[in-house]
């Protein structure tokens, strides 16, 4: 266990409530969980078990309905939303399943989006450094429609990372590729953790990417019902029919 | 965020062709009207007669300001007789000559004679102005019985110097010796042709009583025009002056006038098509923002804040803006041309009248098309920026029909407004009254566009179960469709509905008028004939004549019309305007008109007083026995005591003055009927017969008479209208081939799921069809209560009366819109292969 360094995100008792009345839909139940810096974490669970909820309450795109949510030492859910839109931009990375891109940017401008958001200078040498970082630096100048779906997850990737964000937080983002391309994805991700010590959070329903990761969180309808340590593939797998069962 | 904003115009061209139109075509609509009023001020005819005059005095022709336009006054506003002389006095100038003009027929064998233009009296000094030249072998005409002739008259007559001919003046002939024939310099381009009698006699003729239509003036040598005119103003009081073109506007009283009905109309028609323009280009905007609604949530979702993805919003509308405001002030200018030819065409401008071209008005576009972009950016940014990023990427593109509770709060108030406003001619009598239940379509228009998605899904819903029995496998499809995306629906139907609200209440408040006035017309004429003059009017000799041939038994009463200007006060706020009056003496009139009387009697019409119409009592709040203000046509002002309030005003004018009074202060005192109760239609026939250019008929000729004026005048607001249906028309294609186009994907999915193209296509008819039934349905309703409150306030009957004709060409006009404008641009997008169409990335 990484106890020894501050957790990178905690979540403490998140609760999200969607809909109300007969719609009401509880996506989270009081999910409390550290997630220590440099360390790259898998969640995992059924279909509608509450997994992109988790990633979304974390990475302080959605608000929970209760609980705190913590990015080192700054509580989320305190904050208005220019604050919070502001820690999106400058500590946080995210990477979606679909639809990253915007279609009209350039490779290039897409990775340096959120500097310009955050009207920091753009150093296009450091631009240059993270396509590459990604396996991109040739493609700087193509359209999103340029290039094929892994190529776009990788440029969905350099984005997430370009502002050296605290923790990057990617759903299901091996999710539309196939074995090969989801291997580089992957591997990337698992670079990013130990070469800049970067804190990764990955959803996924595959145990083969899961294995790439420190550590998996398993959930089920909503709750945090498992947690395993340096996961193999084999290992996972046979969680998950566990869970199914239940 | 610029940088970022013009990328993203680059990278969706055919996203933004939309928005881009709409911002054009209201640039290029703006500026025609600009066009027009800018000719309203300024536009004209430059001198013709009064070429060889440096200064030309007139009468002061107009009221001045009391809301926004300078009243022109109807009638001739004359000169005393020694302004002439006041003038002359004046250093600088060389020589100051009065000219009065009458207009005349030519006589030719006891009939009016054909001529290629109108020929108009003049006394033979005004020769000097122009200046014409007499002819070898001729001379001025020195006698009251000789006459001096243009060129063009005698050659159409084949007459010459020492022969004689025949002038009429409202049917009123007198025989003269031709003394000599005169041309104009360079002969020139004129619309009249000239006459010349002696000074006197052309005063007489024209009921001048020694004054002066105008004195124009000619410079000493080396003098500045504008400067002698300064100075004429200066030393001369009462009086107007005029140098180069603005001469114009004292020859010739028309243009005067239709400038002023030029600019009356198309600022009024102005200020409805900026707000339809602001409302098209809001909702064009509106709907090209939620096609991306999915990339604004990935922006919120990597860090951009509200307030950033609003500024990105409104730089792009800006930059949008700003080119296609540019780029539609200069056809703009084009389209400002043809409606002033069509206005000319419709009879409201004379068919020479010159439109000013100046820059103005395409700035004022441009300025007009920024603010309403930068209006529609700010309402249009404000959804994405509340986007939550999360909700919004989710796999579907569908939008929640959920509406912001402010815009549900506004959407019922204005409806409520709408038919509160509709329903004003019940409180406010009088044309206040009218006027504001006429923009009650245009509050209900828009009350209905923002509960669009509500109204539409309720519409929708009824015409589910009707739609699937009639055609099963589509119709589900279709209706579908429809419910889940009732605000691409609405996106569709409400510039429609706008369409379809507006033209309707503009053609059938027209309608109505017409039907009511024509009617009030044909009732209230009870005399047995009717004595009217072809060329201008009927002279008093006449009258006089009929009642010697006719004797006591029969009624002669002579109808003189003209417009005056009445003072009063709008809630609260002095107002003047113009309305149609009529002079005529009471006695016998229950033989020849029945105005019908509501209150007082019409029999004490006398010196000092005045009979309204109901209309104009309740605009006024003037009821019998109070006091009105009047400008009399030629700017004499007058206070009448009311005796008399009368119910058709419609057929024949708001305000009745006697007889007398009013043909006093019209320009040439003729009559423009002769109502005859009782008498022997031979004698009458007889008496007309000896008057050229007269003719007798019944009351019931009459009412065509009057009514094709009005349809005159009623064409030219067609006419008007017709450009913001124009516009309404792309407006509404537009938005239609834009909520297609989305749509490729969705047809590419039909397709592979096993729908041919031909379902498809016969889906998206379902779909078209549902969206014009709906569109002319609720647009019909939302006219429905402005119509009634017009009806009202004119007639006093809530039924409107609707023109089968433009009921139906409303109808057929806007399906015909729907079908193609969904039609094709779904044949367009069933083109492409669908695995190619699915692909299409985001
Ligand atoms: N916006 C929403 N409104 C209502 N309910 C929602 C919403 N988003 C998610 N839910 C519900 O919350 C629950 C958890 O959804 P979530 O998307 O977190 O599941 P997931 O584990 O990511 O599933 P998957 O593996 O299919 O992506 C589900 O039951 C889902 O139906
Ligand atoms: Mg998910």
């Amino acid at each position: 266990m990484h106890t020894m360094t501050a957790p990178a995100v905690r979540l403490d008792a998140v609760t999200k409530i969607y809909g109300s009345g007969e719609n009401r839909v509880t996506a989270l139940r009081e999910v409390g969980v550290d997630l220590a810096t440099g360390t790259f974490t898998a969640v995992m669970g059924p279909s509608g078990s509450g997994k992109s909820t988790f990633l979304h309450c974390a990475a302080g795109l959605d608000r929970p309905t209760s609980g705190s949510v913590r990015l080192g030492d700054t509580e989320l859910s305190g904050l208005s939303d220019n604050a919070l839109t502001e820690v999106r931009r400058d500590r946080i990375g995210f990477v979606f399943q679909a639809y990253n891109l915007l279609s009209s940017l350039t490779v290039e401008d897409n990775v340096s989006l959120p500097l310009r958001l955050a009207r920091r200078k753009i150093d296009a040498r450091w631009i240059a450094r993270v396509a590459e970082s990604v396996g991109l630096g040739d493609h700087l100048d193509r359209r999103p429609a340029q290039l094929s779906g892994g190529q776009q997850q990788r440029v969905a990737i350099a984005r997430a990372l370009v502002t050296q964000p605290d923790a990057v937080f990617a759903d299901e983002p091996t999710g539309a590729l196939d074995t090969r391309t989801g291997r580089q994805v992957l591997e990337l991700l698992r670079s990013i953790v130990d070469d800049s010590g970067q804190t990764v959070v990955m959803v996924t329903h595959d145990p083969v990417a899961a294995s790439f990761a420190d550590r998996v969180l398993f959930l089920a309808d909503g709750r945090l019902t498992g947690v395993m340590d340096a996961p193999t593939a084999e290992l996972v797998a046979e969680r998950m029919t566990k869970l199914g069962a239940w | 965020m610029r940088d970022i904003a013009r990328k993203t115009i680059k990278g969706r061209k055919a996203g933004f062709a939309g928005a881009f139109l709409a911002v054009l075509l209201a640039s290029v609509l703006i500026t025609a009207l600009g066009v027009l009023v800018e000719s309203g001020l300024r536009g004209g005819l430059p001198p013709q007669r009064y070429a060889g005059a440096d200064v030309v005095v007139g009468g002061v022709q107009a009221l001045p300001v009391v809301e926004d336009a300078d009243l022109s006054l109807p009638e001739r506003v004359r000169l005393p007789a020694d302004v002439v002389d006041a003038v002359a006095e004046v250093p600088g100038v060389a020589e100051a000559v009065g000219d009065v003009g009458v207009p005349v027929s030519v006589v030719a064998d006891g009939a009016v004679a054909e001529l290629p233009r109108p020929v108009t009296g003049h006394g033979w000094s005004a020769a000097t102005l122009t200046p014409f030249t007499v002819a070898d072998g001729g001379g001025a005409p020195g006698r009251a019985d000789e006459v001096a002739l243009e060129e063009d008259v005698a050659s159409s007559l084949g007459v010459g110097a020492g022969d004689r001919i025949e002038l009429a003046v409202g049917g009123v002939a007198s025989s003269y010796t031709v003394s000599g024939v005169v041309s104009r310099p360079g002969g020139g381009d004129a619309r009249d042709s000239a006459v010349f009698l002696t000074d006197e006699r052309a005063g007489d003729l024209a009921g001048a009583d020694g004054r002066w239509d105008a004195v124009g003036v000619v410079a000493a040598d080396g003098v500045a025009a504008t400067d002698l005119a300064r100075r004429i103003a200066d030393a001369v009081p009462e009086v107007r002056t005029h140098t180069g073109d603005a001469r114009g506007h004292v020859e010739f009283l028309d243009i005067g006038r239709a400038r002023g009905e030029l600019a009356l109309m198309a600022l009024s028609l102005a200020g409805t098509t900026v707000l339809i323009a602001m409302f098209v280009v809001v909702s064009t905007m509106a709907l090209s923002i939620r096609q991306r609604r999915r990339e604004f949530a990935l922006l919120r979702a990597v860090g951009a804040k509200r307030r950033q993805v609003r500024r990105l919003v409104g730089t792009e509308v800006m930059m949008l803006a700003s080119t296609a405001a540019v780029l539609g002030a200069v056809p703009g200018y084009l389209v400002g041309i043809a409606m002033g030819r069509a206005f000319a065409g419709s009879g409201l401008l004379p068919a020479d009248f010159r439109l000013a071209m100046g820059p103005l008005p395409g700035l004022a576009a441009i300025v007009l098309c920024l603010l309403t972009a930068r209006l529609a950016g700010w309402v249009a940014a404000r959804r994405p920026a509340r986007l939550n990023p999360v909700e919004a990427l989710g796999e579907s593109a569908v939008e929640p029909a959920r509406l912001g509770a402010g815009r549900i709060r506004t959407g019922a108030l204005l409806l409520v407004l709408g038919f509160f406003v509709s329903g004003l001619p019940l409180l406010v009598p009088g044309t206040v009254g009218v006027a504001g239940a006429a923009g009650g379509a245009l509050l209900l228009s828009i009350g209905v566009a923002l509960l669009g998605p509500k109204v539409l899904g309720a519409a929708a819903g009824l015409l589910a179960a009707p739609v699937r029995r009639l055609s099963p496998s589509h119709g589900y499809l279709a209706t579908a469709n429809l419910r889940a995306n009732s605000r691409r629906l609405a996106a569709a139907v409400t510039p429609i509905v706008l369409a379809v609200a507006v033209v309707s209440v503009q053609l059938f408040s027209q309608s109505t008028l017409a039907a009511a006035a024509g009617r009030q017309t044909v009732d209230g004429v009870v005399a047995d004939h009717v004595v009217t003059g072809t060329d201008g009017g009927v002279g008093a000799a006449v009258t006089d004549e009929l009642r010697r041939e006719l004797g006591d038994d029969a009624t002669v009463t002579p109808v003189v019309h003209s417009q005056v200007v009445v003072r009063y006060s709008e809630l609260g706020d002095p107002a003047q305007e113009m309305f149609a009056a009529q002079g005529l003496d009471p006695a016998g009139l229950g033989r020849t008109l029945d105005l019908e009387v509501r209150d007082g009697d019409l029999g004490d019409l006398g010196e000092g007083t005045v009979a309204l119409s109901r209309t104009a009592s309740a605009t006024f709040g003037a009821s019998v026995g109070d006091t009105v203000e009047i400008v009399l046509g030629d700017g004499t002002p007058i206070e009448p005591t009311v005796v008399a309030v009368y119910g058709r005003g419609l057929g024949f004018g708001d305000v009745t003055l006697p007889h007398d009074q009013l043909a006093a202060h019209t320009t040439s005192g003729l009559d423009s009927w002769v109502l005859i109760g009782g008498g022997d239609s031979a004698a009458v026939a007889r008496v007309a017969a000896g008057h050229p250019g007269l003719v007798a008929a019944t009351g019931a000729d009459l009412t065509a008479a009057g009514s094709a004026e009005r349809s005159a005048e009623s064409s030219s607001s067609l006419v008007a209208i017709l450009a913001l249906l124009a516009y309404l028309a792309v407006s509404v294609v537009n938005t239609l081939v834009m909520t297609t186009a989305e749509r490729t994907r969705e047809f590419a999915l039909l397709r592979l799921a096993g729908a041919a193209r031909r379902h498809v296509l016969a889906m998206m008819r379902v779909e078209a069809a549902v969206i014009v039934v709906v569109s002319i349905v609720v647009g019909l309703l939302v006219a429905l209560p402005p119509l009634v409150g017009v009806s009202l306030g004119l007639t006093e009957s809530p039924l409107p009366s609707i023109s089968p004709a433009g009921l139906g060409g409303i109808v057929l006009t806007t399906a015909l819109l729907g079908f193609l404008a969904t039609g094709v641009p779904a044949r367009a997008a069933l083109r492409q292969r669908p695995v190619d169409a699915i692909g299409l990335r985001e």
